[in-house]
């Protein structure tokens, strides 16, 4: 035992000493976390809409309005404009020239033109726009309905103030029972992406970290630990013991991390770190049979990037298994990720016990268990092309 | 020249014999593009949906039969269904419908009377773009309502007769507004959502296969056969040059397919070939302009490939590989800066039928990015991995 | 020196093929190459024998144009050598001390992209590359990549890609350093019967016997000086037909290196643990008394040996250091 605890040992020093996973390791995971947050974990808004036009009464009355209806409002020159609506940086554009403005003032009708953006998403914030320019300026439409009635204009104003008072204004009350929204509800910006990357990374990691396997194998390293009075099961027990410290010890950093500096809440610490134990102890495994069946360093790293890239994707490492489809969310879950996935929602988002997420563990350890006897197994097999 | 050709031809040859190659510059993009596009698919589909609607109104309300009648109108493909309050609630919820919309006995007169009146929306499972955009016209409507009820309140209390009032009552709800909207066109120089997918997972990849043709340079040395290329009656220069030619060939080449094979497998359409390739050109210069830093940086060859590793990573999701990024301002600028969002930006523009003279900026972005990376490579200290 | 440049033979204006006349080079504070100068004329084979550090590379680095040397001149077959230069490069072949074969490329395509770099084109490289093939004894395994070959097989492939386009001056380094030794018996017969055939070879070693077997004449460099040049036997005539005589022991070593070193018969004592390596004349004579003053001086003797003059005894005599470390 001692002996797989020594090559376990070596395996974490030499990856530590890598520089190249410092980065890899401790940085590019928050930062990835970081981006994700701020730019979809914001609060949503009804809109973007691009104002232009020369400052004027026209122009500040529909920038309230729109505002009023929780549309983001900015301002920018018409070329300006133009350019943001066609890369879609912006919903719509809408100009108020300053005949508009002039038209306007004089009390007359005047005409503002929007420029809707291609992408579907801006048919939201056409709409506000549409609904704005036919509510702006109700009061004067009050005004001049009262007028016609043959009310002077002051005494007009002022009994639609007192009535405004009287009436209770009808409101539109919005219930939201997409499943979507109240799953998500109530979790922090980052806590979503968060979890996701957690699982993305050490996976990741854990696989591009067999071409050390395979360096080892070349450099004769393998073929000297086992000429010492080694078994070869311990050697291998000290592999795997090496590349699940290393998992474990990136998402334990991972979560520390991202509870110190974006403050995410990982629900009861002690499952947590369950559930990354065993995901970490499937990544080990994985890392292992990757280790033993290619021989070049290059290939390992290629295929344990691209192979760790993809798993993640399926399962639910780059966007909420929630959006899939049903099929799609059937498919995912043949990754140990989206059973990680799935036990940590658990945990995070509705408080789950150790027997709510009995079921995640129990899959996640028969893959982990599949894992390393294949990979101990090619593992030894390949030891024996080593020497 | 004969040399220059047999040298690179000899690169090509071993760069293609060595897998790692072969993965990071077709494969692995490829098979994440495919991955994202399985999981993220529906989702990624921009077309609306029909809005589906399931109103609980009362037939005899006028109010409400007026909102139930201008639905249609709106410029979305609605669909009403009239039924009860419970059905409608749970249509929401089932998700058979994406609204559902409930206005209660007397509304009409409680709105008429100044009584507070409630419309309830129920959003439901699954509902987006759709639902949003009818909730939006629904609270203009009700603006407009309680606009009129403020002013026939007013009238009333000035005295006027019922019959003006009910006049006063309809010309405030359907006054015209001082605006008017007329509707322009922009250019669209934005890539739906599959197609910044395939652009920026062809743009993150690029950076990764332009490294292995400069930093063949190293691997001259580690096989001790850049001695033996010296010793060569030809300009050594030659060498590096075709380091160069070989990065640029499978830069172009992997790109080429990637932006033609993705296209055809999620049906996207990058526009005009002549475009495209002076922006594939582009980009492929200004990636391997980089490469040279990276070679005078490190000091060992898998220092070099990490470095360049890095690089790539921060590059390509900076530049929008897996989603889009954006920012205003001087965050918005720098992120332009980004040869791998400048070739994304392009692929936009021609894909919204751009030509040569429509993409200047960005090339010209590319291209100066390339001369700044030179020049940086000309004055970083070499660090001894090339020495 | 001047010569002119125009109108020379293939052996240019003297005779040789390779002209190198007081060349020095420096890495920073470390002089590696002060004021070497030999020539090679067509046909011989030139030893620089020396050990590791002496500068044989750096030397041969510069003589092969792969850096440029800080003052000094190289001429091969009369045309001035650089990193530049590509018309002198032509009639060199280098089998540089490190491999230098593409892994992930076969035998038969390293020689081929070699050949078309030395200008070699068609069916004329193709028969030459064959023919190589055929002397290196790889015509076999000419297909597979050469990461597959064992390291013989691989030395091998290096000398055939340095004498693929027949240069005039085959410049070999330290070939035969790592090499089991049937290989590096192979190895040297094929120098023999280059050098057979008319070529000219510069060949660096450490290995005195390789240099006796092999060189018509040899340069003994050490420290980045040419401590002296000649023909074996002008070498060990340099140095009085000296003997070796080896005293193997333990004890009071040094004292018995004081005392012998005193004596008239004995040139030169090199002392290491335990061992005494001294250069006498005529060894026979003088043996007795050695071995009588090593043992009184408090030294026990295991072993006592004489051995005839060699390079070794040249290079202990010149430099009072031994060949090998």
């Amino acid at each position: 035992m001692r002996a797989a605890l020594a090559i376990a040992g070596v395996e974490l020093r030499r990856f530590v000493k890598d520089k190249g996973n410092v980065f890899f390791t401790f940085i590019f995971p928050l930062l990835l976390v970081f981006v994700l947050g701020s730019q979809f974990g914001g609060s949503g808004n009804a809109g973007r809409v691009t104002l232009t036009g020369p400052s004027s009464d026209l122009r500040t009355a529909v920038a309230e309005q729109l505002e009023s209806q929780e549309v983001s409002v900015s301002f920018a020159d018409h070329d300006a404009m133009l350019e943001q609506v066609a890369r879609g940086r912006t919903d719509v554009g809408l100009v108020v020239d300053q005949e508009a403005a002039t038209s306007y003032d004089d009390g007359g009708t005047a005409q503002v033109e929007m420029i809707p953006g291609s992408a579907t998403t801006s048919m939201a914030a056409q709409e506000q726009v549409r609904v704005a320019v036919t509510n702006l300026d109700l009061h004067q439409v009050q005004l001049t309905a009262l007028e016609d009635a043959g009310i002077p204009g002051s005494e007009a104003a002022q009994a639609l103030d007192d009535a405004a008072g009287q009436v209770a204004e009808p409101t539109l009350e919005v219930v939201n029972v997409d499943s979507l929204s109240q799953e998500f509800q109530g979790l922090g910006q980052f806590d979503l992406g968060a979890s996701s990357q957690l699982l993305l990374f050490t996976f990741l990691t854990s696989l591009a970290g067999s071409s050390t396997l395979i360096n080892a194998r070349r450099q004769g390293v393998m073929a000297r630990s086992l000429a010492a009075p080694v078994s070869t099961t311990q050697a291998v027990l000290g592999q795997a013991l090496g590349r699940w410290v290393i998992a474990f010890f990136q998402g334990g950093y991972i979560m520390l991390a991202t509870w110190l500096l974006f403050s995410v809440d990982w629900g009861n610490i002690g499952l947590s770190l369950l559930i990354l134990a065993v995901f970490a102890l499937v990544a080990a495994g994985a890392a292992m049979v990757l280790g033993s069946i290619l021989d070049n360093e290059g290939a390992a790293v290629g295929a344990g990037v691209g192979l760790g890239l993809v798993l993640a994707a399926i399962g639910g490492g780059m966007a909420p298994l929630e959006i899939f489809s049903d099929t799609m969310r059937r498919v995912a879950h043949i990754t140990p990720h989206a059973w990680g996935y799935d036990a940590f929602a658990e945990v995070q988002r509705r408080g789950g016990t150790l027997v709510d997420i009995l079921p995640q563990l129990g899959v996640l350890a028969a893959m982990a268990a599949a894992a390393l006897l294949l990979g101990a197994w090619l593992l030894r097999r390949s030891m024996a092309r080593s020497l | 020249m004969r040399n220059l050709f047999t040298l690179l031809r000899t690169d090509l040859v071993q760069r293609l014999r060595d897998k790692s190659v072969i993965i990071f510059a077709v494969i692995v993009p490829l098979a994440l593009m495919g991955a994202m596009n399985l999981v993220m698919g529906d989702a990624m589909d921009g077309d609306l949906e029909t809005a589906t609607v399931a109103v609980s109104a009362p037939a005899d309300d006028q109010l409400a039969q007026t909102l139930v009648g201008v639905l249609p109108e709106i410029g979305l493909d609605v669909e009403i269904t009239e039924t009860d309050a419970d059905d409608a609630r749970a249509r929401a919820e089932a998700g058979d419908a994406k609204l559902g919309l409930v206005i209660p006995e007397g509304f009409s007169s409680a709105l008429m009377a100044g009584q507070p009146a409630e419309i309830t929306a129920i959003r439901g499972d699954g509902a987006g773009i759709e639902s949003t955009v009818v909730l939006s016209v629904i609270q203009g409507f009700l603006d407009r309502a309680a606009a009129s009820a403020v002013a026939t309140t007013a009238g009333a209390n000035l005295g006027l007769a019922p019959a003006q009032l009910g006049g006063l009552a309809q010309q405030v709800a359907t006054g015209e507004s001082a605006l008017t909207l007329a509707t322009g066109e922009a250019s669209n120089e934005q890539l739906d959502p599959k197609g910044a997918l395939v652009a920026g997972q062809a743009g993150l990849f690029l950076m990764f296969t332009v490294s292995f043709g400069v930093l063949g340079l190293l691997a001259e040395r580690e096989f001790g056969t850049l001695a033996r290329l010296r010793s060569m009656p030809m300009n050594p220069q030659l060498v590096v040059v075709s380091k160069v030619l070989s990065s640029f060939v499978l830069g172009v080449v992997a790109t080429a397919i990637l932006l033609t094979v993705g296209g055809r497998l999620f049906d996207v359409d990058f526009g005009s070939p002549l475009p495209i390739g002076v922006l594939i050109v582009s980009a492929v210069i200004a990636t391997t302009s980089l490469t040279f830093i990276v070679i005078k940086l490190a000091k060992t060859s898998e220092q070099a490939s990490i470095i360049q590793t890095i690089l790539a990573m921060v590059l390509g999701i900076a530049g929008g590989a897996f989603f889009p990024m954006s920012g205003g301002g001087v965050l918005g600028t720098i992120l332009d800066l980004n040869p791998v969002a400048a070739m994304i930006r392009g692929l936009g523009i021609t894909s919204g039928g751009g030509g040569l003279a429509d993409i200047l900026t960005p090339v010209l972005i590319m291209l100066g990015f390339a001369a700044v990376a030179m020049l940086i490579a000309r004055v970083v200290p070499d660090r001894g991995a090339m020495a | 020196m001047t010569q002119t440049a125009a109108a020379e033979s293939v052996t240019g204006h003297d005779g040789n093929v390779l002209r190198v006349d007081g060349l020095v080079r420096r890495f920073g504070d470390l002089t590696a190459v002060d004021g070497v100068s030999f020539t090679i004329a067509q046909g011989e084979t030139y030893g620089l024998l020396g050990p590791n550090g002496a500068g044989k590379t750096t030397t041969i680095s510069m003589i092969a144009g792969l850096i440029a040397a800080d003052e000094g001149t190289v001429s091969v077959v009369g045309e001035a050598m650089g990193p530049t230069k590509i018309g002198p490069k032509r009639h060199l072949g280098l089998v540089p001390q490190d491999l230098a074969i593409y892994p992930d490329l076969s035998a038969r395509e390293n020689l081929t992209f070699f050949g078309r770099l030395q200008g070699m084109a068609g069916a004329e490289l193709k028969a030459r590359v064959a023919e190589v093939l055929e002397l290196t004894g790889l015509t076999d395994r000419a297909k597979g990549p050469t990461k597959d070959f064992s390291g013989g097989m691989k030395r091998r492939l290096n000398i055939g890609i340095g004498l693929l386009h027949r240069p005039t001056l085959l410049i070999l380094d330290e070939p035969t350093v790592g090499v089991d030794p049937q290989s590096r018996n192979q190895i040297l017969e094929s120098v023999e019967n280059l050098s057979g055939e008319g070529m000219a070879v510069l060949y660096t070693t450490h290995y005195m016997e390789e240099a006796e077997r092999l060189c018509d004449r040899i340069g003994i460099i050490d420290s980045g000086t040419l401590q002296a040049e000649g023909t074996r036997d002008e070498l060990i005539r340099l140095i009085g037909g000296v003997d070796n005589i080896q005293l193997t022991g333990s004890g009071d070593t040094a004292a018995a290196a004081e005392a012998i070193r005193s004596m008239p018969a004995v040139a030169q004592v090199n002392a290491e643990r335990g061992l005494l390596q001294l250069t006498v004349h005529d060894a026979p004579a003088a043996v007795a008394s050695i071995v009588t003053t090593a043992t009184g001086s408090g030294m026990e003797l295991s072993d006592v040996q004489i051995s005839r003059p060699n390079l070794e005894s040249v290079f202990l005599h010149l430099t009072g250091k031994a060949l090998r470390d």
